[in-house]
């Protein structure tokens, strides 16, 4: 009865809160966009300007409508799914953005996998084993990570693994005509998955060792083994749990982090995915497909944070949905 | 246990680093782009990539030869009268569109009626000025139709004869009738369309010996060989252009065997990839060159002087030296030296900073206290605007600041994006510009829209004026004899280097690498003119 | 505040080398005109591609450029963003996160779901955004940073003021009739500024990486003017080369954000227990 209405009412509330959101975050692009200087039509019409052919493309574009009605009219489309077309091509953005999704979100998620799976069992380690080797061995190589830039890493991987040993390939998705072959993909996908989630890693490493840390540290663990019992079970069973907790809030907070990542990373290694289409849009000014890629790309991570939120209601049955 | 896992390690990596078995070895051709193309239409089409893309897609009526002379492609033959008004062309028989229907002279009249057409957004109208009817059918207020003409410009006699007539006569007009930009489209595909943002232009359908097959946003654009192509099928199987942002890593793939052909590495490169077995470098010379510009009627620099001792004072030899490695030519004006425009006796102004500082005091800048020169309380300082991103043209622009502070001269750099920059020149928003112009391999369509003093709305955004150039320019215009024009041009080209109105700076040469054991290609002098010999390169395995 | 933390931060050896770390690059930025060799432009194009020697000890770039004045001054640079960017972040953060903290209730609820937009956008795009259509100068770059860092740190300072605000104290002061600023001001942020620090040490060395990235796609600071991302970047195509010329931006750019983290770790660990016990 309670938990059930409460958590309809939270998740209710939450969607809502998500819809104005979002609201904000088109509203503060588009006025941003907006506010700039200069506009796609220069971009259209390339090296041999004309201020005619400027007036032509911006009325074509609708560009010279007022900025509360442009505005109006693509929200409305956006409700609806017309995400409009792109300026630059004239294609629907929403089929741009479907074709590009897919190589960014094998690349996050398996950054983040990666990230996940060697942060949490090290940080774990360094914690457990606080002041020895492998703390210091652990937290050295997590600071170093994330004293990097991200780019730096990707060239060095390259400059490494595609000329000094020939092993790997430089950059792009697969060979060509090879886009099934899964060893094809696994080949091309190594480096950049890497360099995007080494970075995550060092972070989400340092960041369990000082939650779990912390939470060792607290009167309830020490209550639990002074009555005796075992150190493992007071480790797994209550400290990890509970420490697991922030690390999951941060890995939702991380999201845009490894998205905004990717746009260096997607450039480095000519991936195909929506970071470099994000990028080639600004500097092409191409509004629609600014607009479209962030707008989907800040409901992900609204999302992602909501499923996390509601999730927690169900690791610590001590926080409430007021 | 160490060791078991390090043998898993190894077995792997061994596992993926096998070599790809992919493309059909060297029957297929991949070649490196830096960034996407904008649109595969060549009416509407504006950028170096785009016009790279289609080249191979369609088919223009005449393409040039080594010497950038027009020989037959598309048409087979043409009639000129004898005062240079009509042109006749007979067009090739049996020619097929991609999808299988003919081409016919109705197909080469809508193209050119397209480009006329003040709906569509193409950059390449103004070549078509002495088209009959141009004034007209181009108006701003009240355009009028084609078949709203007593004299039409375009006229389909049958078939496979066209017929275009000139209200002047133009030396020009077989020269603007090349690839890249009068590329022939398909009537039957795009009649009733519009054409800025038909279907069509991301799924071309050409006459070119190549046949669109695939464009992957941001990733790839693939073309097969046409069978049915009217010269004879190329001996390549594919084409694939790769879209790769950054250039180390496109070298990078080059090396690594993951794209076979590459234009303008990084220059410092050139000298390790010629040597560098299996690879070999292609260069040629360009149309396009880069230049510092100003405001001719704003002061300083509406003082001749001035413009003369800023020559001076860039050592331009230098920097096609050490910056360039010697892939460029200096500039001495409007033309390169492959031109038959260019006239070798026009000098540029040497590197004498003695002089320019003489110059300057001559025209009444004295040293500040500061160093930097004043006149009249005010200091000799200006902007200096460009495109932040081009790298070549930002390490120009550097270097010219620091040779122009060893004068006296402050000088503060502004990198704009490239729309903002593109606007304020236009607008005549500038004291100072770097930039620079991709030029025709005919002299008349930018040397009349940069230099006339008509245009100063349009690519005059310099506000350049000399009674004599305009005489000279429309001279050279308005005649179809060679020797005629050739005269004219050189006088040009002398005023307008005594006049100085911008530091010309260099012809940069383009620069292609491919992987040994492609051949056939064809490097003619003219921007991207490489593209135009594809049809013709093969694969001989050595 | 009490001497406490400093006198156990300085017992540890990271925090200690992070400070120093720190230290220089500050001293190396602030006096970059007075101890750089050279000027960061000066160019020759005759000596283009030196590697390091007496005259240039860390060698000469591509337009004969002293590679080491130009590290001297891309400190400057850096700290010149990263102070703006970092100083605003932590003002509005602060601002909004204590009073969110403070005021609770609607008002908490509004603050927070606007921080909670500004942390959806991803940080890279909205920057780029800015950047690109605004131009690539040092002033755009900074302010554009503190729009997207302004909400990790209002979070945190919310977080810290929560739990102060709890406390008794917050009552016994009302009760003595001390007015909400006063409050807000002597009590919660006065015992919430080491958070509050610690967040800009962390904020001064992403900047650093945030500029970098920036520089990589064309937008950091602008030549001539150095930047330790842009030299990286330029020096990129020299690396067979001349290596030197993208090698050490690169060392000092990695060495001073190890050195702002460490510094930012030693002094969190040395406050910590502070927090938990003072009043």
């Amino acid at each position: 009865m309670g938990v059930d209405e409460g958590l309809r009412g939270y998740v209710a509330r939450r969607l809502g809160f998500a819809v104005l959101m979002l609201i904000g975050v088109s509203l503060i692009l588009f006025t941003i966009m907006r506010l700039a200087p200069g506009g796609p039509e220069a971009v259209l019409i390339g090296g041999e300007f004309s201020p005619a052919a400027a007036a032509q493309i911006r009325a074509r574009l609708g560009l010279d409508r007022p900025l509360a009605a442009q505005y109006l009219t693509w929200a409305g489309a956006a409700a609806r799914g017309d995400l409009g077309r792109s300026f630059k091509t004239g294609e629907p953005v929403a089929a741009l953005i479907r074709d590009r999704i897919g190589p960014t979100l094998q690349l996050t998620g398996g950054a983040l996998a990666l990230a996940l799976t060697v942060a949490i069992p090290l940080g774990v380690l360094a914690a457990v084993r606080r002041g020895t080797v492998w703390d210091t061995l652990g937290s050295t190589v997590s600071l170093v990570g994330v004293s990097f830039p991200s780019f730096w890493l990707g060239i060095m991987l390259i400059l490494l693994f595609s000329e000094v040993f020939r092993i790997l390939p430089p950059s792009g998705l697969s060979e060509y005509g090879h886009e099934a072959d899964p060893l094809s993909r696994l080949r091309h996908a190594i480096l950049p998955t890497v360099t995007l989630g080494a970075i995550q890693m060092a972070a989400l490493m340092r960041f369990t060792r000082s939650s779990l840390l912390e939470t060792l540290r607290q009167d309830y663990v020490r209550t639990a083994r002074a009555k005796g019992l075992a150190s493992g079970v007071v480790i797994w069973r209550h400290a990890l749990r509970n420490a697991l907790i922030p690390v999951v809030t941060v890995v939702g907070l991380s999201l845009p982090t490894l998205v905004g990542g990717a746009v260096l990373t997607e450039t480095v290694f000519a991936w195909p995915g929506i970071g470099r289409l994000a990028v080639g849009a600004v500097f092409e000014r191409d509004y629609p497909v600014i607009m479209g890629v962030n707008l989907i790309v800040a409901a992900m991570v609204i999302g992602a944070n909501l499923v996390t939120d509601v999730a927690y209601c169900f690791i610590d049955p001590r926080i409430s949905y007021k | 246990m160490i060791h078991r896992f390090l043998l898993a390690v190894v077995v792997v990596v061994m596992a993926l680093s096998g070599a790809a078995p992919g493309l059909a070895a060297g029957r297929d051709m991949v070649i490196g782009l830096g960034g996407d193309a904008t649109s595969l239409n060549p009416v509407i089409a504006t950028d170096g990539i785009s016009y790279t893309v289609e080249w191979p897609i369609f088919d223009s009526l005449l393409e040039l030869d080594a010497n950038l002379t027009v020989r037959p492609l598309l048409a087979e033959s043409w009639e000129v009268s004898k005062d240079g008004l009509t042109y006749t062309f007979k067009l090739k028989k049996g020619v097929k569109w991609h999808d299988g229907k003919p081409f016919t002279a109705r197909d080469v009249a809508f193209t050119f009626y397209s480009v006329l057409d003040p709906k569509v957004t193409t950059p390449h109208r103004a070549y078509f000025d002495a088209l009959v009817g141009f004034p007209e059918l181009t108006a701003k207020d009240n355009p009028k139709r084609p078949d709203e003409l007593a004299t039409k410009p375009i006229e389909v006699l049958d078939d496979h004869t066209v017929r275009f007539r000139l209200r002047y006569p133009s030396g020009s007009f077989l020269a603007v009738l090349v690839n890249p930009r009068a590329g022939i489209v398909p009537e039957h595909v795009l009649k009733g369309a519009d054409l800025n943002t038909a279907e069509f232009n991301r799924k071309p359908v050409g006459t070119g010996p190549f046949k669109f097959v695939e464009w992957r946003r941001g990733e790839r654009i693939v073309m097969e060989a046409n069978e049915q192509y009217h010269a004879g099928r190329p001996a390549l199987n594919r084409l694939i252009f790769r879209i790769i942002p950054d250039a180390v890593v496109l070298l990078q793939e080059l090396k690594a065997g993951g794209v076979d052909f590459i234009e303008n590495p990084p220059l410092t490169e050139v000298a390790r990839l010629k040597q560098t077995a299996g690879l070999k470098v292609l260069i040629a010379d360009n149309t396009s060159y880069t230049y510092v510009g100003w405001r001719q009627d704003v002061a300083p620099f509406n003082d001749v002087r001035v413009r003369r001792a800023l020559n001076h004072a860039v050592d331009v030899p230098s920097i096609v030296r050490e910056v360039l490695q010697g892939y460029a030519a200096i500039s001495t004006g409007q033309f390169p030296p492959s031109s038959w425009a260019f006239d070798p006796s026009v000098k540029p102004y040497a590197y004498d900073l003695a002089r320019a500082k003489a110059l300057l005091a001559e025209a009444g800048f004295k040293p500040g206290p500061d160093g930097v020169l004043v006149k009249d309380g005010k200091r000799l300082s200006f902007s200096l605007r460009h495109d932040q991103a081009n790298q070549s043209v930002k390490d120009t622009a550097v270097i010219v600041q620091e040779y122009l502070k060893r004068v006296g001269v402050e000088v503060t750099l502004e990198a704009l994006d490239w729309p903002t920059f593109v606007k304020k020149l236009f607008a005549s928003d500038f004291e100072g510009i770097v930039v620079g112009w991709t030029n025709h391999h005919d002299p008349d369509p930018f040397a009349y829209t940069i230099w006339h003093s008509s245009q100063w709305k349009g690519r005059n955004f310099a506000h350049y004026k000399n009674p004599r150039v305009d005489e000279l320019l429309e001279q050279a215009r308005r005649t179809a004899v060679v020797a005629e024009r050739k005269r004219a041009y050189a006088e040009f080209s002398r005023v307008l280097m005594d006049d100085a109105p911008y530091v010309f700076l260099y012809f940069q040469q383009q620069v292609y690498v491919t992987r040994q054991g492609y051949e056939g290609f064809a490097p003619i002098p003219t921007f991207a003119g490489i593209y135009q010999s594809l049809k013709a390169v093969r694969w001989t395995g050595k | 505040m009490s001497w406490g933390p400093l006198k156990r931060l300085a017992r540890q050896r990271r925090g200690l080398i992070g400070a120093a770390a720190v230290l220089l690059v500050m001293v190396t930025g602030v006096l970059a005109p007075l101890i750089a060799p050279e000027s960061y432009s000066a160019q020759s194009l005759l000596q283009r591609l030196q590697a390091p020697s007496a005259a240039h000890w860390l060698g000469t770039d591509g337009f004969g450029r002293d590679v080491l004045s130009r590290v001297i001054w891309g400190s400057r640079v850096s700290l010149q963003i990263g102070f703006v960017a970092t100083a605003l972040a932590l003002v509005v953060g602060t601002a909004l996160g204590s009073s969110a903290a403070y005021w609770g209730g609607a008002i908490d609820n509004a603050l927070m779901r606007m921080a909670d937009v500004f942390m959806s956008i991803p940080a890279l795009f909205l920057i780029l955004i800015v950047v690109a259509l605004f131009g690539a100068s040092l002033l755009n770059t900074a302010l554009v940073i503190s729009l997207v860092t302004w909400a990790q740190v209002a979070r945190i300072v919310r977080g810290e003021c929560l739990s102060l605000r709890a406390r008794e104290f917050v009552d016994a002061a009302h009760a003595l009739g001390a007015g909400h600023l006063r409050i807000l001001g002597r009590h919660l942020l006065l015992n919430a500024l080491p958070v509050i620090i610690v967040q800009g040490t962390v904020l001064l060395g992403q900047t650093i990486l945030i500029e970098s990235g920036l520089s990589y796609l064309g937008l950091g600071a602008q030549p001539p003017l150095p930047s330790w991302g842009n030299m990286v970047v330029e020096g990129r195509q020299f690396l067979a080369s001349a290596w030197w010329i993208a090698a050490f931006p690169g060392l000092a750019i990695f060495l001073a954000v190890l050195g702002f983290n460490l510094f930012g770790d030693g002094l969190r660990d040395a406050l910590d227990p502070a927090l938990r016990g003072s009043s």
